[in-house]
């Protein structure tokens, strides 16, 4: 079951909800832990919790009501939760320092190193070194560290420490080879040690293939895009295309400003100044100094992957109240609309070109629905190719219907 | 089958409507260009026809190749192309052009090589849809022996320092949605987006997203074209 149970934990049980249709391989349940309240420690605990949820919702997951709150009104200690016990399979725990070193017993049993990911968050000005703030069960445990109480930079280590990721923490590297070849490989390194999952290269063209298509599939499951401008990246018909593609499924974009960068693409607002890099003969720079970039990097990348799912959500739902529709809300960018003569419909949206898991999803939907006739609505393409020929042949054995985003209002409205 | 004419102003830099303008740009293409009926994804016939213009070129590419008519092996015409370009000037002046003409491929594009003037002469447009500064899109358009049939514009587009106010006839299409969302939502409870359901309310200033402000383009768009009046 693709179900993560996120609690927080602050003296004492504060929230707990569940997340379904995450992307993860099995049920994770993850509590964010501090041991006392009215600190520091509750406001970055908090705060990293918070941030959690919006990385959840950013990958298209539901929030519903935990087992929890289903059977009763209260929230149970995370080594007390029925709903860990039917659908987890992994547990994480986020150990926010404050300072003591203490944690209930009862936590440090459930969640020990041996069994479950146990990842400490000690922020500076709690504790320096970070170990002298943990406790003795994971004294030796790597910490993540952060300052002035900004858990965004580790958001990304921390998810993948649950397993949970996939395109979520995808970036793809736009550059000039003749320009920026090298320092885009140093990028790509830091950025995989950071917890991001960075593409590079593009694949292999070889005469007669379409640059088009080819850049389509290279961004089709990334979630941002890094432009390395310089000042010849214009000149590139790759770079520009991929902005371009970028744009149109409503990627994060981030623009780093490299020396003799003329910022190009003023589509990009996003932008890190490294304009004052120094580059070795080899075209190299030092890492030290790429370390900031890397760092802006991490801080916008929460922001910029909210954007297709915020658009995957906001122009279905505003489809569907312009053209009048009754509906309700299924999941981020599935809704449930009655039609015209009563029957319900069954409506999904996506940013990039649907694959045969969104027809599995919609399926699974509609047969909990009764059998209701579903919609997918993506970038479909008219054109006699094998994308139209494979869409075509998901829509048809499934039965869902397969419609182009570019006459979204009037499919609604004629439902 | 109709034209729809596509002009776009330089936008203001160090603000979100460059990528707003590219967002309304990629909408309006597939509004024109995407078969309304059709149970299979198709080319409605509709033309855009848009500037030659090197910023804008790969987002119509992305759309254009969507709708690009297959080549019969055998055939003896040559296929249309779904958009058709008019000079701008702005190619003409642009580095490494060479290593860019690939995006001028006939199956996605027909260059006209004809100013706007001789383009909108010989081509006829009913339709007009201004992704930018309404004054200066006003500009070009002074003069042109054309009658529209629907004039569209985005106020989220218009250039606020210059106090622009469109003249009589001209359909605000972000305006036109968001008036029938209100109406709906006069009419019954509408449920809130599960987007902006969601989330806790942001406890810290930083939580909040800092995106683009949200534009439905595409249904603003649909709305504005193609709903009788």
């Amino acid at each position: 079951m693709r179900t993560i149970l996120l609690q927080l934990h602050v003296a004492k049980p504060v929230l707990c909800d569940a997340w379904e249709d995450a992307p993860v391989a099995r049920g994770v349940q993850i509590c964010v832990y501090a041991d006392s309240a009215g600190g520091p420690a509750e406001r970055l605990a908090r705060r990293t919790h918070a941030a959690i949820e919006r990385e959840l919702l950013g990958l298209g997951a539901r929030r519903v009501t935990p087992p929890c709150l289903v059977r009763g009104s209260q929230i149970a200690p995370a080594y007390r939760c029925s709903g860990a016990a039917a659908t987890a399979a992994a547990r994480l725990l986020i150990y926010v320092a404050d300072g003591t070193g203490g944690i209930d017993p009862q936590f440090a049993q459930y969640f020990p190193p041996s069994g479950a990911v146990v990842v400490p968050l000690v922020d500076v000005s709690i504790a320096h070194p970070p170990e002298t703030a943990l406790p003795a069960f994971i004294y030796t445990t790597l910490a993540e560290v952060t300052r002035n109480l900004d858990p965004r930079p580790v958001i990304p280590r921390i998810l993948r420490a649950g397993g949970i990721v996939a395109s979520s923490v995808r970036l793809f590297i736009s550059y000039r080879h003749q320009d920026a070849g090298k320092v885009a490989g140093q990028l790509f390194h830091a950025l995989a040690e950071r917890g991001f999952e960075p593409f590079l290269d593009r694949f292999c063209s070889q005469p007669g293939d379409d640059f088009v298509d080819l850049i389509e599939e290279e961004l089709a499951d990334k979630a941002c895009l890094i432009s390395l401008e310089t000042s010849a990246i214009g000149r590139s018909l790759y770079c520009r295309q991929e902005v371009a593609t970028a744009v149109s499924r409503r990627m994060g974009l981030i623009a780093v400003d490299l020396p003799g960068s003329r910022q190009t693409f003023g589509v990009i607002r996003q932008r890190i100044d490294a304009r004052a890099l120094q580059f070795s003969p080899s075209g190299e720079v030092d890492p030290n100094d790429l370390k900031p970039v890397v760092d802006q990097i991490e801080a916008l990348y929460p922001h910029e992957a909210a954007r297709r799912p915020r658009w995957q959500d906001l122009n279905l739902h505003q489809a569907l109240t312009a053209a009048r529709r009754q509906f309700s809300p299924e999941g981020l960018g599935r809704y449930a609309a009655q039609g015209k003569h009563g029957g319900q419909h069954l409506l999904a949206m996506s940013a990039a070109l649907p694959g045969a898991r969104m027809f599995i999803e919609v399926d699974d939907w509609s047969a909990r629905c009764g059998g209701c006739q579903g919609t997918v609505f993506g970038p479909l393409s008219a054109a006699r190719s094998n994308r139209n020929r494979e869409i075509q042949w998901l829509a048809q054995k499934s039965g869902i219907r397969a419609v182009d985003e570019g006459r979204l209002y009037r499919a609604v409205k004629r439902l | 089958m109709k034209t729809a004419l596509l002009v776009c102003t330089r936008p203001l830099p160090d603000s979100w409507q460059p990528l707003l303008q590219h967002q309304a740009i990629v909408a309006a293409a597939r509004a024109v260009l995407c078969d309304a009926v059709s149970e299979e994804p198709a080319w409605s016939g509709h033309r855009l026809l848009a500037p030659c213009n090197l910023d804008i070129l790969p987002l119509l590419a992305t759309v254009a190749r969507d709708f690009a008519e297959f080549v019969e092996p055998e055939g003896s015409e040559l296929p249309q192309a779904p958009i058709l370009l008019y000079e701008d000037g702005s190619w003409s002046g642009s580095e490494g052009m060479d290593d860019l003409r690939p995006l001028l491929h006939p199956s996605r594009f027909q260059r006209l090589d004809l100013n706007l003037a001789r383009a909108v002469q010989k081509c006829r447009p009913e339709i007009c849809v201004v992704a930018g500064g309404f004054r200066r899109a006003e500009e070009q358009l002074a003069g042109l022996d054309v009658r529209f049939e629907r004039r569209i514009y985005f106020e989220c587009l218009m250039e606020r320092h210059r106090a622009e106010e469109p003249t009589a006839g001209w359909i605000a299409a972000d305006r036109l949605l968001q008036q029938a969302m209100e109406q709906a939502h006069g009419q019954r409870e509408i449920p809130p987006a599960v987007w902006l359901n969601a989330l806790r309310p942001a406890a810290e200033s930083y939580e909040e997203w800092d995106l683009e402000p949200f534009m439905a383009f595409g249904p603003a768009l649909e709305r504005a074209l193609w709903d009788e009046r």
